[in-house]
């Protein structure tokens, strides 16, 4: 059994009459990548700053390691990476001097910090820009460098506070994959984003956040089987009659069925073989069909239907 | 007009920063105004000055001597302490130190000539050379006296009698009853000579900030997607900062209305008003400048003080005018200040010419010049920049 | 730790090229502006120069020597008292009215001197040339009046009486109290210098900022590093103040050897005091830029508005502003760090090291002190109460 690297029980955070964080609770078992989804305003980052005692919060408790983070506890903050949602570099420092000089808030040691340092940007695959300045690297490096100098001293939990935002899909990709690689090395990771694919990708474990409320937490196939609506299949049909239409209606598990446009659209919810079972009625009543297609549930429709669909950005 | 609404907007959330410079500003230039006329009221015809002296020799001649000079300046016993005697020479509190030494009056009367009084001065310059002349034109009187062979007694009454008969010999010629101004009315040329200063001040760091916003390279990007003309935003800027200008000089004015009274709306009151109008149109394009170059806060103060301060030096508004050498004035006709305080001096009187309308508005005319020169030329390094920008 | 964050902060100064330039160039410009417009000062006021007078000689004069004792004072070959203009009264009084000559001598059945009002506060170099041609009337008039009186009286001494008149000795002995530099203009210097001092307040608030996670994002990452705050901020303030004093230095060697401004004391001297009024400076931001949740702006604004009233107060844009306040509130001046900047060079050049110099700098480092230990306090390890 995997012990909790973090645990936070009834976290509650107020801004004068906003709730940010309203009796939140999470624990972390070493060596999960673990996904805190939720829309903007949701508390993510409330959460995390609480996390690294950068917040001050009104009720709860926090332990990280099994012990209290206050300002001061510089051995736990040793063991702690954080990649900022906003991108926290020196203009006036190269890419080398700005990994160089974070990694050195944490390595003492020159010898120990000139490998680690390399190697944090070879990580980035950020060597032949080592001599630029940020403000010469694109989005996607950037985003890049952030995330070297948050990392570059080996940390055994490392926070990634949407580290993809405003990334082009082939750098996304590296990141994701060396998140992979990061973990296998043995570190923790916690990643914030509201990116559904990334998070399925690579996260072991999902939370999802609505309100400073955790709404559900699992493994991604937990959290589909949550909601009601799992497969949705689509088949093109020439003709179908209103009768045909009602008969599958009826049919065990369908939840919704409709004919739009030559379109055939049917709404399953759980249970199997449901595919085989509409298209055996099909055929028994000699109905011809062209391309059938059958979409599982991802996680954006499981977060869309708890988080409700309505646009969310007025905190 | 939504170039001119953002800029308005932007500028609400200067406000209370704009108002700290203001109260500065304002402390600045009332300090200013009402210590200038302080210092120099000199109401008698001829120069007064300060002297400290000491009369170590206790003696009629001593005493005869510093009655005499009594009646010219004015004469402050001095105990002996150099860092208040230095200090007061230093910054001119004190003009001349006269010491004189015991046995002043023996020497005088045994004919000795030399080192019969001790003086601490500032070398080569007028007021000490002219209370030398002053203290010798005594002895040398009192000397002749003695010669003469008048007692020592007689001697220094019938100096000083002498002294007294033949003076007061001026004639003051009046030309014209305009020049003559009175205190009040000084206080407020005083004050339109720093409002120079000060105005100019507030609009470069409260106004500056505000249009490097718009200059700022996302922002100007965006605006010159648009299908707004480049003049036309920056038009409409300038609309925007002459709103903001108009609104801190008529606060200045307001103020100034209120601490000299009625004093500030008469004819001459008027005419400066009218002047200092002419300062919002420098300001601005002045302002706009130095913001096409968006630099960031820290370089901004800089400049601005490099501007500001290195103006008013240059072109009198610290220093009057006239005290400035003919060659750095030949230099400074070429900065607008320069014609601002011309024109205030031409008000006032303090300078050398008298007043005459044709002068007044040309003065005008070229302070306008200079604000409408120089917004072009802001418009030119603004449309070069962003030309630049896209090659 | 300390090295690390000294070396980087050191990087970042010297990377800010603009910034660097500007620092360094602004108290080099205005300097030079000064020392344009201080240039010819006292030429313009106080030192010696000819002054231009009319003399109207009218057909009833009698009295031909006040003339001869004109062309004597007009005679001299060096710099000549007087420049006169012989002219017609008519002439004489338009010269006058356009400011070419100072006074008419009208030299009729007495000798009179015309002059236009001189009350204006500004035409204080006018009223001086005024004085020195009344005296010079008054003394011919009082020495005529007793040489006729010694004639009358006692013939016989007369000769003896008129030799005492020409002898032109000097009765005077000058005395000097210090080896300085007099020169009143080297206070607005004094004064630039402080004010460049106190410019480096920007670059202490600057640090202050950049340690505090609701002032910006670097705040917030420094903040979860896992050293001790003071250390960064002990070093950062060390290195600025270093590169800020190296910035203010230059300012100085620039007056010093290419102006060549009479500093009136050792170089070094005035380098150490600079030094401390970077000191101040720098503090004095850091404790401005600590402040909790102000804007930028608002904090630049406070600095800059805290200088310049400082600078004008203790007379850099009016010289004599500082003992004017000397004169009814100096508490004002004890507690002005421009006033103490630019009194602790006034000190030097003047007395030397003395009481008052010690006094002054040690109120600057007193106030540093506090500065430094309330910006500590406001910036230390700490959770926000929002970001």
């Amino acid at each position: 059994m995997s012990k909790p690297v973090i645990q936070i029980e009834n976290l509650v955070k107020r801004y004068k009459d906003f709730i940010a964080l309203d009796h939140f609770n999470m624990e972390i078992n070493e060596g999960e990548i673990f996904g805190l989804l939720g829309p903007n305003g949701s508390g993510k980052t409330t959460t995390i700053n609480c996390l690294l005692s950068l917040l001050s919060f009104d009720k709860g408790t926090i332990q990280v390691f099994g012990q209290t983070i206050r300002p001061d506890s510089y051995d736990l903050k040793r063991q702690i990476g954080i990649v900022m949602q906003n991108v926290a570099v020196f203009d006036t420092l190269t890419v080398y001097e700005n990994v160089d000089y974070f990694c050195g808030l944490y390595v003492k040691d020159k010898k120990t910090r000139r490998n680690y340092v390399e190697e944090a940007i070879s990580f980035v695959e950020l060597e032949q820009f080592q001599k630029f300045y940020p403000k010469k690297l694109s989005g996607g490096l950037l985003r890049r460098l952030n995330i070297a100098c948050g990392i570059a001293h080996k940390p055994k939990l490392i926070i990634l506070d949407e580290p993809t935002v405003a990334v082009d899909p082939q750098s996304r990709n590296k990141i994701l994959e060396g998140i992979i690689d990061l973990n296998k090395k043995g570190a923790t990771i916690i990643y914030t984003s509201h990116y559904m694919e990334e998070v399925e990708q690579i996260c072991t474990r999902i939370s999802i956040m609505d309100d400073g409320k955790n709404i559900a937490v699992g493994t991604s196939d937990e959290l589909k089987q949550m909601i009601k609506k799992s497969e949705k299949i689509k088949i093109e049909i020439p003709v179908l009659s209103e009768e045909d239409l009602k008969n599958l209606r009826l049919l065990p598990h369908v939840l919704h069925a409709d004919y739009q446009n030559c379109q055939l659209n049917i709404q399953c919810s759980g249970g199997r073989h449901n595919l085989v079972r509409i298209l055996e009625y099909l055929q028994t009543r000699s109905l011809s069909f062209d391309r059938v297609y059958s979409e599982l549930p991802t996680l954006n429709d499981v977060f869309l239907e708890m988080t409700g669909k309505e646009l969310r950005d007025n905190a | 007009m939504q170039v001119f609404k953002a800029f308005i907007i932007s500028a609400r959330k200067f406000f209370p920063v704009n108002l700290m410079y203001f109260v500065i500003f304002c402390v600045i230039a009332f300090a200013a105004s009402s210590s200038s006329t302080d210092s120099e009221q000199s109401s008698f015809r001829t120069v007064s000055l300060e002297i400290g002296f000491m009369d170590q020799d206790g003696t009629s001649a001593s005493r005869a001597l510093c009655d005499y000079l009594k009646t010219l300046h004015t004469l402050t016993p001095l105990a002996y302490d150099e860092e208040a005697l230095l200090d007061g020479l230093f910054y001119r509190t004190i003009d001349y130190i006269l010491i004189l030494p015991d046995g002043f009056e023996a020497r005088l009367l045994s004919g000795t000539d030399e080192n019969l009084y001790e003086t601490v001065q500032i070398p080569g310059v007028y007021s000490s050379a002219f209370i030398d002349e002053q203290i010798d034109s005594f002895l040398k009187a009192a000397k002749l006296c003695l010669a003469g062979g008048l007692s020592p007694k007689d001697a220094f009454s019938r100096t000083s009698s002498a002294l007294a008969e033949s003076a007061n010999q001026v004639q003051i010629m009046e030309f014209d009853d305009d020049s003559q101004t009175d205190s009040a009315m000084t206080a407020i040329f005083y004050f339109y000579q720093f409002l120079a200063y000060v105005i100019i001040s507030i609009i470069l760091t409260g106004l500056t900030p505000i249009l490097s916003i718009f200059q700022e390279e996302n922002l100007a990007k965006r605006t010159s997607c648009s299908s707004m003309s480049l003049f036309q935003r920056n038009l409409q800027l300038a609309f925007g900062s002459i709103f903001y200008c108009l609104a801190a000089w008529l606060l200045f004015i307001i103020t100034s209305g209120i601490f000299y009274g009625e004093a500030i709306f008469s004819e001459k009151g008027l005419l400066c008003i009218v002047n200092s109008f002419l300062l919002l149109p420098l300001g601005v394009s002045i302002s706009l400048i130095i913001a096409c170059f968006a630099p960031s806060g820290n370089i901004i103060t800089m400049i601005n003080n490099i501007v500001t301060l290195g103006m008013s030096f240059l072109c009198g508004i610290f220093i009057p005018q006239q005290m400035l050498g003919e060659s750095v004035l030949a230099f400074s006709k070429y900065l607008p200040l320069y014609w601002y305080v011309k024109n205030n001096d031409l008000i006032s009187g303090f300078g050398s010419e008298p007043f005459t309308w044709p002068a007044y508005w040309k003065h005008l005319g070229i302070l306008m010049f200079y604000g409408i020169a120089i917004f072009t030329v802001a418009l030119v390094v603004s449309k070069y920049k962003s030309s630049r920008k896209r090659a | 730790m300390f090295i690390h964050e000294f070396k980087y902060e050191l990087i970042r100064v010297l990377r800010q090229k603009d910034e660097l330039f500007w620092v360094l160039l602004f108290p080099i410009i205005l300097g030079t502006m000064f020392y344009v417009a201080f240039g010819n000062l006292n030429n313009a006021t106080e030192n010696f120069h000819t002054i231009p007078a009319a003399v109207c000689v009218e057909a009833a004069a009698k009295d031909k020597s006040f003339e001869a004792v004109l062309d004597i004072l007009s005679d001299e070959t060096d710099t000549p008292l007087l420049e006169l203009t012989y002219t017609d009264w008519d002439d004489a009084v338009e010269l006058l009215k356009e400011n070419s000559v100072r006074g008419i001598f009208k030299i009729g059945e007495s000798v009179t001197l015309h002059c236009v009002s001189n009350e204006n506060a500004n035409a204080v170099t006018l009223a001086l040339e005024q004085s020195i041609l009344e005296t010079i009337l008054q003394e011919y008039l009082t020495y005529a009046d007793l040489i006729t009186e010694i004639a009358q009286t006692s013939p016989d001494k007369l000769p003896e009486a008129i030799s005492k008149m020409e002898s032109s000795v000097s009765y005077k002995k000058e005395l000097s109290l210090t080896p300085g530099n007099m020169d009143s203009i080297i206070q607005y210097y004094f004064n630039l210098i402080a004010m460049a001092c106190l410019f480096t307040s920007f670059a202490g608030a600057y640090i202050a900022m950049h340690h505090q996670a609701n002032l910006s994002p670097l705040g917030a990452r420094k903040c979860i590093s896992p050293n001790s705050k003071f250390c960064s901020v002990a070093a950062q303030l060390l290195s600025c103040l270093l590169t800020q004093f190296v910035c203010v230095a230059v300012t100085i060697l620039y007056l010093y050897f290419v102006l060549k401004i009479d500093f009136g004391t050792s170089f070094p001297m005035i380098l150490f005091t600079s030094f401390i009024g970077c000191i101040l400076g720098v503090s004095f931001g850091f404790f401005i830029g600590s402040i909790g949740r102000i804007s930028e702006t608002a904090k630049n604004g406070i600095m800059i508005s805290a200088s310049l009233l400082c600078c004008f107060l203790s007379g850099l844009m009016l010289g004599n502003m500082r003992m004017i306040i000397e004169s009814f509130c100096p508490l004002i001046n004890d507690l002005n760090p421009a006033v103490l900047i630019s009194d602790s060079f006034l000190t030097l050049n003047i007395y030397g090291v003395t009481e008052r110099y010690g006094a002054n700098l040690f109120a600057l480092l007193l106030f540093s002190a506090i500065f430094t230990v309330f910006g500590c306090l406001m910036i230390r390890r700490k959770t926000y109460a929002s970001l």
